[in-house]
């Protein structure tokens, strides 16, 4: 009997149900504990999804409207928060990927550290290590690249790096199912 | 063909941000060292020029290095260490691949030995410093090093890694049977500081 190979795994999706907004918050912290990035990856590029960002948006009615911009401070509070845990399982092993550290309601925290104790934080809703593993060193990738510019200073924001807004962009796309 | 790819890859990218990343790459494995010596010879020259004295210039020719350190530490590890997913959390492995990984990344070789000297002492040595091979000091400078500028780039490592540590660079007494043309051993001495003692001792 001929057999089909089994198809790879998708990505995970972020495809938020109708009339809410899934949040997916990447933050880079340094090693001063300096916030240097933060972006929400599901929402950031809205504007390639054309027409169905059009229908979404007028189908959220102003009572989610108004929990998913109090959820925008939510996640970075959880994301500040786990801070603490992220120190704390840096020095336990030397791993970069700290996997899960720390849990709000539905939102988990994933960790990653690099080797100058920059901190990549991601809050997601979803549960999947081994994309996030893979996401974390593709921005890591693109982080080395910024870093490398002698003019960058330790807390320069890193918007304003070309180089590492292509990375995190091109990583949440290929490991995480962002569009 | 060649061509063809270019053009489309202009076409699609309507959004720089859509282009594909920029891959850090393996690095450049040599760079002239005329061409070295010549740069930092002119940094040397611009620091000596505002400075009021020896230690300033040292402590310049430091910063120079820290800043260095810090970037090519975290370009090698990622390079080294299967594509960044490992660090260094202990003193002694991160001290065994400053020696080897950083030392081959940045002059070539490894340096030639790693030392302790107290629980805070460590010493790491240097045959033929590269950055000292073009460097000739006059009398009325005395003590001058320009290994600082190596000092300064262990100092950027360890402090980036998380251990922050005072660095110096100084010369070995001459010795006839290591010594290469004449040039003295530079030993770079790190002392580091007592919170990094205290979390190793309890890291155990």
């Amino acid at each position: 009997a001929m057999s089909t190979p089994a198809p790879s795994m998708p990505p995970p999706s972020v495809a938020p149900s109708a009339g809410t907004r899934t949040k997916l918050l990447f933050t880079v912290i340094n090693a001063d504990d300096v916030p240097v990035y933060a972006v929400d990856l599901a929402n950031a590029w809205s504007e390639a999804r054309g027409i169905e960002a059009v229908v979404r948006e007028l189908s959220i009615d102003d009572a989610s409207r108004a929990t998913t911009e109090r959820d925008d401070y939510v996640f970075e509070l959880i994301a500040r928060g786990a801070l603490d845990f992220v120190d704390e399982r840096a020095w336990e092993s030397n791993a970069a990927y700290l996997k899960v550290v720390d849990r709000f309601n539905d939102v988990n925290v994933y960790a990653y550290v690099t080797s100058t104790r920059v901190k990549f934080v991601l809050c997601a809703e979803m549960r999947a290590d081994e994309p996030m593993r893979a996401f974390f060193a593709d921005v890591h990738e693109g982080y080395c690249v910024a870093m490398m510019n002698p003019m960058r200073d330790e807390d320069a924001p890193l918007d304003t790096s070309e180089v590492f807004q292509r990375a995190v962009r091109a990583a949440a796309r290929k490991r995480l199912g962002v569009v | 063909r060649h061509r063809r790819d270019r053009v489309e890859t202009i076409v699609m990218a309507s959004n720089p941000l859509d282009l594909p990343p920029t891959p850090l790459g393996r690095g450049r494995s040599e760079v002239a060292a005329p061409a070295f010596a010549l740069l930092f010879s002119e940094m040397v020259q611009y620091h000596q020029s505002r400075s009021l004295d020896i230690s300033a210039l040292e402590r310049a020719l430091e910063d120079a290095g820290a800043d260095v350190g810090r970037r090519s530490y975290e370009s090698t590890s990622y390079r080294e260490k299967a594509s960044g997913s490992k660090r260094e959390h202990r003193l002694l492995p991160l001290l065994q691949f400053i020696q080897s990984s950083c030392w081959r990344s940045m002059f070539g070789r490894v340096a030639d030995s790693l030392e302790v000297y107290d629980d805070d002492e460590y010493l790491l040595s240097d045959r033929d410093c590269l950055v000292n091979r073009f460097i000739s000091v006059p009398k009325d400078l005395g003590d001058l090093n320009c290994g600082a500028f190596t000092a300064g780039f262990v100092r950027g490592i360890l402090h980036a890694a998380g251990f922050p540590a005072k660095v110096s660079a100084y010369y070995s007494e001459p010795n006839p049977a290591a010594d290469i043309n004449g040039v003295r051993t530079t030993n770079i001495l790190m002392k580091f500081e007592r919170e990094v003692i205290e979390r190793e001792s309890r890291l155990g």
